[in-house]
C-alpha cells in the first residue's frame, strides 16, 4: 500500500504525541504560577521547536509518499523493447530505423578523363507498425532516400526525399509499393548493382504462401509499356488496361535457395504514334538464388529471359518492344544474366566476384542508336568494423554496344561507408 | 548470341576463387569435442547470417525481416532441440562427469535455456523483430554462463 507508514514513522508521531502531552504536565504548573514570567518563555521556546519538528516530520512523509507512487507508476508501466515506442493505441507498435550511407564515385570512360562525386542520397530513413487485429497481425512500413529532386552540388546538395516503401501485409496479403516479384531473389553483395539489375519497385498486390520447404507467391502489379519509335525516342502509353501477371516459386534448403519466377504483362499504343490501338502480349522467365559454401561463401546466380522484360531489368536498359509507323508493337525478346560468388575472408571481411551479361535481340524497327548489349566486372572489399555499419571498396568495369556496333566502356572506382540504426 | 570470350575467363576466376576459398574460409570445423559442438557451429553460422542481412543491398524491410524470422525460427528451433536433449541426458554436458553440484548448475541453465528458446519462438510468432537480438543475447550469455561455469571449451 503507498500509503502505509513504516513502523519508525509510527514511532516519530507516537513520540511527538507523548512530548505533546508531557508538556501539558509542565504548561499546568507554569499557569498556576503565572508570574514566572521566565518559565512561561521557556515553555513556548520549547513548544515552538516540537511544533517545528512535527512540520519537518510532516515534509519527510509525504516526500516518502510521492517516492512510493512514483516508483508505483513506473512499474506499472509497459516495458518497452529496444528501439521501441509504444503508440497511443494499445494494439500498435511503432519502430524507427534508417540508414546513414555515403557512396564515392571516380569514374573514367572513353570521354572523360576521370570525374569524382559524394553522395549521402542512399541515406535513408523507415518506420515500420505493427497491430493486433482479430485477423492477425497487421504490418506496415514506410520508408524513404533522398533520391528526390537534385540539390545542389554549389552549395548545400538538399536532395529531396524519395518514396521507396509504402506498405501493408495481413496474414498472405501484401499490398501497397516494394519490390517487384519478379526481382532476383539472390542480387549480388555489392556496392553498384550490376549492368543485369532485375529490380523494379512499383505497387501491387500479392498473396504468399509459406510451406516448410520454401514458398509460393501471386502478385498483380502496376503495368507501364515502355517502346521504342522508329526514331529512337521512347513511349510510354498510359492507358494500360491490366496489371502485370508475377508467380514465383522458391525452395530453400541447407544447400541455399533457388526460384523460379514467371512474369505476364499486356503491352498497349493507345494511338500515341500513328493514332493507332494495339496491344501485344508478352512473358518471362527468371531463375534465380544461391548455393551455399564453406559454411558461410555463397554463389549467387540469375538468369532471365523473355519478349517482355523490358524495365524489369538493368534499369529499363531496353525497352520492351519497338513501335513502327503504322502504331504497331513488336516486342524484343531479351536475356539479362549473372554470376557472383562471395568469400568471407573472416568474420568480418568478405568480397563478391561478380560478372553480368544483358543482350537484346532488336528488330529492323529500333534504330541503330539502341541499346544491344552491356556487360559488367566487378570485385570488391567489404568490413564490417562494429555492427550494423559497413566500409567497401569495389571496382567495376562495364561495357556497353549499341545496335550500330559503336561501344563505350566505363571503369568505376567505389567507396562506400554506412551505418544502419 | 554469341558468348563472350571475357565470360569464360570469368568464370575461370570464379572456379579458382571458390577452389582457394576452401583454403582460407572462417570454418568452425575444428574437432568435435561432443555433440553440442555441431549445435554451436550451426548456431555461430545462423547468427551470421542474421546480422549480416541488413547488409544484404537489393532486399527491402520486408525481405530482411522474413529472412531475420526464418534464422531466428532456425536457432530457437536448434535451441529448443539441445535443450530437449541435455534434459534426456543424451548429451548431458559432452558426456563429461559431473559433480551433484554441477548437475545441479547444469539443470537449472538448461531450465533457463528452454524458457528463453520459447520466449524467443514468442516473438518470432509476433514478428517482433527489434526483440530478437536482444533475446538472442540473454540465450548467448546463459550457453557462456554455463560453459565458464562447468569449465567446458566453448567451440
Amino acid at each position: 500500500m503507498l500509503t502505509k507508514k513504516e513502523p519508525r514513522e509510527n514511532f516519530n508521531f507516537l513520540l511527538i504525541g507523548l512530548l505533546l502531552i508531557n508538556g501539558l504536565f509542565y504548561i499546568s504548573p507554569a499557569i498556576a504560577s503565572a508570574n514566572d514570567a521566565e518559565e512561561i518563555k521557556l515553555l513556548r521556546a520549547q513548544m515552538q521547536m516540537m511544533m517545528k519538528r512535527i512540520d519537518e516530520l510532516e515534509k519527510k512523509q509525504s516526500i516518502k509518499e510521492e517516492q512510493a507512487i512514483a516508483k508505483a507508476v513506473k512499474q506499472e508501466m509497459p516495458k518497452k523493447g529496444k528501439g521501441v515506442i509504444d503508440l497511443m493505441s494499445d494494439n500498435t507498435t511503432l519502430s524507427v530505423g534508417g540508414r546513414i550511407q555515403m557512396n564515392t564515385f571516380y569514374d573514367w570512360d572513353d570521354s572523360k578523363q576521370g570525374h569524382l562525386f559524394y553522395n549521402v542520397r542512399d541515406s535513408r530513413l523507415w518506420l515500420k507498425s505493427r497491430t493486433r487485429t482479430d485477423y492477425g497481425l497487421l504490418s506496415a512500413t514506410l520508408e524513404a532516400d533522398f533520391f528526390g529532386s537534385d540539390g545542389d552540388e554549389r552549395t548545400s546538395n538538399s536532395h529531396n526525399l524519395r518514396l521507396r516503401h509504402a506498405y501493408l501485409q495481413l496474414g498472405s496479403i501484401t499490398i501497397g509499393q516494394t519490390n517487384s516479384l519478379f526481382n532476383s531473389i539472390a542480387a549480388p553483395d555489392v556496392i553498384a548493382a550490376p549492368i543485369d539489375d532485375v529490380f523494379v519497385r512499383q505497387p501491387q498486390m500479392r498473396w504468399t504462401e509459406s510451406f516448410d520447404w520454401g514458398k509460393l507467391a501471386i502478385s498483380l502489379e502496376q503495368p507501364e509499356s515502355t517502346l521504342t519509335d522508329s526514331s529512337g525516342n521512347r513511349v510510354t502509353p498510359g492507358t494500360d488496361r491490366f496489371p502485370d501477371l508475377v508467380t514465383r516459386l522458391t525452395w530453400r534448403g541447407d544447400w541455399g535457395e533457388s526460384s523460379v519466377a514467371a512474369l505476364g504483362r499486356e503491352i498497349r499504343n493507345d494511338g500515341v504514334v500513328a493514332d493507332v490501338e494495339d496491344e501485344a502480349y508478352g512473358g518471362a522467365l527468371s531463375l534465380s538464388g544461391k548455393f551455399l559454401f564453406f559454411d558461410y561463401d555463397d554463389l549467387r546466380y540469375g538468369i532471365s529471359y523473355g519478349n517482355a522484360l523490358g524495365r524489369y531489368m538493368a534499369g529499363n536498359f531496353f525497352n520492351v518492344g519497338s513501335i513502327d509507323d503504322q502504331g504497331k508493337i513488336q516486342l524484343i525478346p531479351a536475356v539479362a544474366a549473372h554470376i557472383s560468388y562471395r568469400h568471407w575472408w573472416n568474420e568480418s571481411i568478405r568480397s563478391s566476384f561478380t560478372f553480368a551479361h544483358v543482350q537484346a535481340e532488336n528488330n529492323g524497327v529500333v534504330p541503330a542508336s539502341s541499346n544491344k548489349m552491356g556487360q559488367s566486372y566487378s570485385a570488391n572489399l567489404l568490413w564490417i568494423p562494429v555492427e550494423n555499419s559497413q566500409l567497401g571498396l569495389e571496382y567495376l568495369y562495364q561495357r556497353t554496344e549499341l545496335q550500330s556496333g559503336v561501344a563505350s566502356d566505363l571503369s568505376r572506382l567505389l567507396f562506400k561507408a554506412s551505418y544502419d540504426f | 548470341m554469341k558468348i563472350p570470350r571475357t565470360f569464360f575467363s570469368y568464370i575461370l576466376m570464379l572456379v579458382v576463387t571458390i577452389f582457394i576459398s576452401g583454403c582460407v574460409s572462417p570454418q568452425a570445423d575444428k574437432q568435435e569435442a561432443c555433440e553440442s559442438s555441431e549445435h554451436s557451429k550451426k548456431l555461430r553460422i545462423l547468427l551470421h547470417k542474421l546480422d549480416t542481412v541488413t547488409f544484404e543491398p537489393s532486399y527491402s524491410e520486408l525481405e530482411r525481416d522474413q529472412y531475420r524470422l526464418g534464422y531466428a525460427s532456425e536457432i530457437s528451433h536448434i535451441v529448443g532441440e539441445m535443450v530437449k536433449r541435455q534434459q534426456n541426458k543424451e548429451i548431458a554436458a559432452c558426456g563429461m562427469d559431473l559433480s551433484t553440484q554441477q548437475r545441479q548448475i547444469f539443470d537449472q541453465l538448461s531450465l533457463k535455456l528452454q524458457v528463453q528458446a520459447q520466449q524467443l519462438l514468442e516473438y518470432i510468432k509476433l514478428q517482433q523483430t527489434e526483440s530478437i537480438k536482444p533475446q538472442l543475447n540473454r540465450i548467448n550469455q546463459t550457453c557462456t554462463s554455463c560453459h565458464q561455469q562447468l569449465n567446458l571449451e566453448i567451440q
